[in-house]
């Protein structure tokens, strides 16, 4: 589904990623983790096209991608509704969206545990409550790979575990594949997702129990 | 007030001015929200350059200004989307360069015989014919743009990123944006003046997000109060004898500060 050939990204002479290769199976959880600054973000732009590598060939075998990105690009000062956000994530959009359209956003609202909101201005909105809406954008449009940037450092706790169940729901049911960029796995593993540990390059990619030696070790060896 | 609209100047104003608000009001959240504000600014001062030269080389204002305004709203877009400098640097450098070079011509040419004021304040009453069809014709432009690409011009401006993401084609989507905007503002200076036409384009936005939570209702708010204020200022401008662009911008100031106080007592 995606196939990364030595892939290397520079900006003036900062190699901020080199000779990365790896692939991702349909279906496939990928956790990708590692320092500040190690490249993870730079790693996920050039995923969704928004950064060209410097050099090295990337592959990905579909359209029908979801992306949160890690820093919303909000402008606090634009009118705008939670169905107006949602609705922009459609593959498919319409002048005026259809009842069924605003019956599905209504459907994803309750699934995140914010139905009142659908009516409601963005500007009004927590940081938690924000990120669940863009959450609903990556998510509506049942992509066949969805790209999440530290979906969760915005949320609460308690609504933490209940986001990563239903992301593995959406795994189960759709065989959708995820990759997920963090800086904390808690809540975040199971037992057959990979973890990527990135700086610079791919230090560890493996099991969730491989990367546990691999942690007690001290990320020296791959 | 109603027997004013037996004068042809009057209904001819009424129809640029309603043609120019629709146009203002429709580019209104596209730039205004996206802070490209300024870019009407710019441009209106280029087009003063553009007109002065077309004046000069074919004694017909619209025909080389057009292209001209065009063509520097272009190079705007380029300099902006490189990474030599931001969009604001890019509006104010080829701005300034423009009307200096409007101005000179101005002083060096014995075959201008249009008062500078004029083309600074305009004037909406002395409209011709090819004003009004070319107004016309911007507005029908601007609407069918705003009609086809309404959702990703509101992606484009409220998250960039996602829209490169979604694969809508933010270049050539921004380039259009720039080009209606030239055209509509040759057209406005024309009659609103170089110095207010950028008023039409900003206010609408900023009356309409005080009190609509939506981009739609923006929308469609920032034509309904730009439709209101344009003919209010053709009206209460012609027979006190002062000039539209000024009266128009004086009652969206008007309005907006009786939002904003309303605004603070609902509140309290």
């Amino acid at each position: 589904m995606i196939k990364y050939e030595n892939v290397g990204v520079s900006f003036s002479d900062f190699e901020v990623l080199k000779n990365i290769s790896f692939h991702v199976k349909k279906g496939d959880f990928l956790h990708i983790v590692g320092p500040n600054g190690s490249g993870k973000t730079t790693l996920v732009k050039t995923l969704v096209s928004l950064l060209k590598p410097t050099h090295g060939i990337i592959h990905i075998n579909t359209k029908n991608m979801g992306y949160l990105p890690q820093k919303l690009n909000l402008k606090n000062q634009i009118p705008m509704t939670v169905q107006e956000v949602i609705y922009s994530g459609f593959n498919k959009q319409k002048l005026i969206p259809s009842q069924d359209d605003c019956q599905l956003i209504k459907k994803w609202l309750l699934k995140m545990e914010i139905p009142e909101l659908f009516n409601q201005s963005m500007n009004f909105l927590s940081g938690g409550q924000q990120q669940r809406v863009y959450l609903i954008r990556a998510l509506i449009s049942n992509p066949e790979v969805l790209i999440l940037d530290e979906p969760t450092s915005a949320l609460d706790p308690s609504f933490r575990e209940k986001f990563y169940k239903l992301l593995y729901e959406i795994q189960q049911e759709h065989q959708t594949t995820i990759i997920h960029v963090t800086h904390d796995l808690t809540d975040a593993v199971k037992d057959d997702c990979k973890i990527m540990y990135v700086d610079q390059t791919i230090r560890f990619l493996g099991s969730y129990d491989a990367y546990h030696e691999f942690e007690h070790r001290g990320h020296h060896h791959v | 007030m109603f027997e004013l609209l037996q004068y042809d100047f009057i209904i001819n104003a009424l129809f640029i001015g309603i043609t120019l608000a629709l146009s203002a009001a429709l580019l209104s959240p596209y730039l205004v929200l996206n802070q490209q504000a300024m870019i009407a600014d710019g441009l209106a001062h280029v087009s003063f350059a553009g007109l002065v030269l077309s004046v000069l080389l074919t004694n017909e204002p619209l025909y080389i200004a057009i292209p001209f305004v065009m063509i520097a709203s272009l190079l705007i877009k380029y300099l902006a989307a490189t990474d030599k400098m931001n969009g604001d640097a890019a509006i104010g450098l080829v701005a300034s360069v423009s009307f200096a070079i409007g101005l000179i011509l101005i002083k060096k040419s014995s075959g201008f015989n249009i008062s500078v004021e004029s083309m600074l304040v305009g004037n909406i009453f002395t409209a011709t014919r090819a004003d009004i069809i070319l107004s016309v014709i911007v507005s029908i432009l601007i609407l069918i743009f705003v009609f086809l690409f309404y959702r990703p011009l509101f992606l484009m401006t409220y998250d960039l990123n996602y829209a490169k993401f979604s694969k809508v084609k933010t270049n050539i989507l921004g380039y259009g944006l720039s080009i209606l905007t030239a055209f509509f503002i040759v057209i406005g200076v024309r009659t609103i003046g170089t110095l207010l036409i950028s008023a039409l384009v900003v206010f609408p936005s900023i009356i309409s997000s005080q009190w609509t939570k939506s981009f739609k209702m923006t929308l469609i708010f920032g034509v309904i109060s730009s439709f209101v204020i344009v003919i209010m200022g053709i009206f209460i401008a012609h027979p006190l004898e002062i000039p539209v662009g000024s009266t128009i911008v004086v009652l969206y100031t008007i309005l907006l500060i009786l939002l904003l106080v309303t605004k603070k007592l609902l509140r309290r």
